[in-house]
C-alpha cells in the first residue's frame, strides 16, 4: 500500500498522520481494529489448505514444468505413493541417465547430468550437484554427441563457452574445495559414468583443461589439440563425420566423381548433399 | 496433458494453482488468454475458487 493510503485509514479513525510508512503501519495495526480497514487492504490469490497439500504432495510436477527437466507427467505418476517428491525426482534422474547412457546418446546423457546438477544445486546437496556437473563436462569433453556421434574437432568451440563452466566455479568455492579434491571428485564422476566409445581427450588431459578453464585461461581447444585423439570414419564402434573437411568422405567422393562424370546433374547432386551434411550436422548438435 | 488421479486436480489446474498463489488479485487476466484445452483462463481460476483449492484475501 501506498503512504498516501496509509493516511487515509489513520485520517478516518482520527489518528496522527506523522511518521515514516514503517510508523504509519505500525500505528494502524496498534491502534485500529482490523476489521475498520481489512477492506481498503489488496487482495491476493492465496492457495487454501486443500491447495497447498496438493501444492506440497505434486511438488514434482511443478518443478518438472518449471525447470523443463522434460519428463512425462505420466513418468511422475507411476512412482508416486511410495516416494517422497524429491525421491521421486531422483529416482527419474537416475533412470534418464542409465537410459541416455545404454541407448549410447550422448548428448542426453549430457543434459541428463545438468539437470540432476540443477536439481540437486536447489536442494542444496551441493556434493552430488558438482558431481553431476562434473559428469557433464567430462562428457562434453569427450566429443560424443547423440546417435553414438563423434562431433568434428572443429565445431566443439562451444564446450568452453556454457554455463556449466561459471557454475563449476561457483560450486568449486562455495564447497571451498581444494584442486586435489576437485579432481579427485572428476575421478569419481567419471569411474561412475557409462563408457564413451571414443573420447577426444584422455581423463589427465581432462584434469589439466578443466584445472586451466577454472584458472581463467582461454583457446583451451587450440592449445591442447596436441594432445587430443582421433577418431576414424571406419570405426565400428562409432559413428563419425569430419564435417570440416567434408569432400574427404567417401560419399562427397562418390558425390564430386559423379558430377564430373555428369552422371547427375550439378545441381541436383550439390543440394542432396549439403542436405545429408546439413541434416548430420543438426541431428548430431540439436537432437537433445 | 495427462490428468492425476481421479478426485485430484489435473497437472493443468495444479500449475495454475502454483502460478497464482500469492499473486495480487487485482492482476487483469487477458480475456483472450485460454488455455491448452481452449479454456478461459480466468473460468479455470474461478473452479479453482469454486472447488476450494484458491481464495481470494487480505495480503
Amino acid at each position: 500500500m501506498t503512504i498516501s493510503q496509509l493516511k487515509e485509514i489513520l485520517r478516518d479513525n482520527q489518528q496522527k498522520l506523522t511518521g515514516n510508512k514503517p510508523e504509519l503501519l505500525k500505528r494502524i495495526i496498534k491502534n485500529i481494529s482490523a476489521e475498520k480497514y481489512s477492506a481498503r487492504l489488496p487482495k491476493i490469490y492465496k492457495a487454501t489448505k486443500n491447495g497447498r497439500r496438493e501444492l506440497e504432495t505434486r511438488w514434482a510436477y511443478i518443478e518438472n514444468q518449471r525447470e523443463m527437466y522434460g519428463f512425462l507427467n505420466s513418468e511422475i505418476a507411476a512412482l508416486e505413493g511410495t516416494n517422497t517428491q524429491e525421491q521421486l525426482l531422483e529416482k527419474l534422474f537416475v533412470r534418464d541417465i542409465i537410459k541416455h547412457g545404454a541407448a549410447r546418446d550422448f548428448g542426453l546423457l549430457r543434459n541428463a547430468y545438468f539437470n540432476a546438477h540443477k536439481f540437486f544445486k536447489k536442494r542444496r546437496r551441493l556434493k552430488d550437484s558438482i558431481s553431476a556437473l562434473l559428469a557433464a563436462i567430462y562428457f562434453d569433453l569427450t566429443g560424443m554427441s547423440n546417435n553414438n556421434t563423434v562431433e568434428s574437432y572443429s565445431t566443439m568451440g562451444y564446450v568452453f563457452e556454457t554455463s556449466l563452466w561459471s557454475e563449476l566455479d561457483k560450486e568449486f568455492t562455495a564447497l571451498n574445495l581444494s584442486t586435489t579434491e576437485l579432481m579427485l571428485l572428476f575421478d569419481d564422476a567419471v569411474d561412475a559414468a557409462t563408457k564413451p566409445p571414443f573420447s577426444y581427450f584422455g581423463v589427465g588431459t581432462m584434469k589439466e583443461m578443466i584445472l586451466a578453464r577454472l584458472s581463467g585461461q582461454q583457446d583451451l581447444l587450440n592449445r591442447y589439440e596436441k594432445h587430443r585423439n582421433t577418431p576414424s570414419e571406419n570405426s565400428p564402434n562409432y559413428n563419425y563425420f569430419d564435417l570440416s573437411h567434408p569432400y574427404n568422405s567417401a560419399e562427397g567422393e562418390e558425390i564430386i566423381q559423379k558430377l564430373a562424370a555428369g552422371e547427375i546433374s550439378s545441381k541436383s547432386g550439390c543440394s542432396a548433399f549439403l542436405i545429408f551434411l546439413v541434416a548430420i550436422f543438426l541431428i548430431n548438435r540439436y537432437s537433445f | 496433458m495427462a490428468n492425476l488421479p481421479a478426485k485430484l486436480l489435473s497437472v493443468a489446474d495444479l500449475l495454475l494453482l502454483n502460478e497464482f498463489d500469492g499473486r495480487q488479485a487485482g492482476y487483469k487476466i487477458p480475456s483472450y488468454r485460454l488455455d491448452e484445452y481452449g479454456y478461459d483462463y480466468l473460468q479455470r481460476v474461478q473452479k479453482l475458487i469454486g472447488t476450494g483449492y484458491l481464495e481470494i484475501c487480505a495480503a
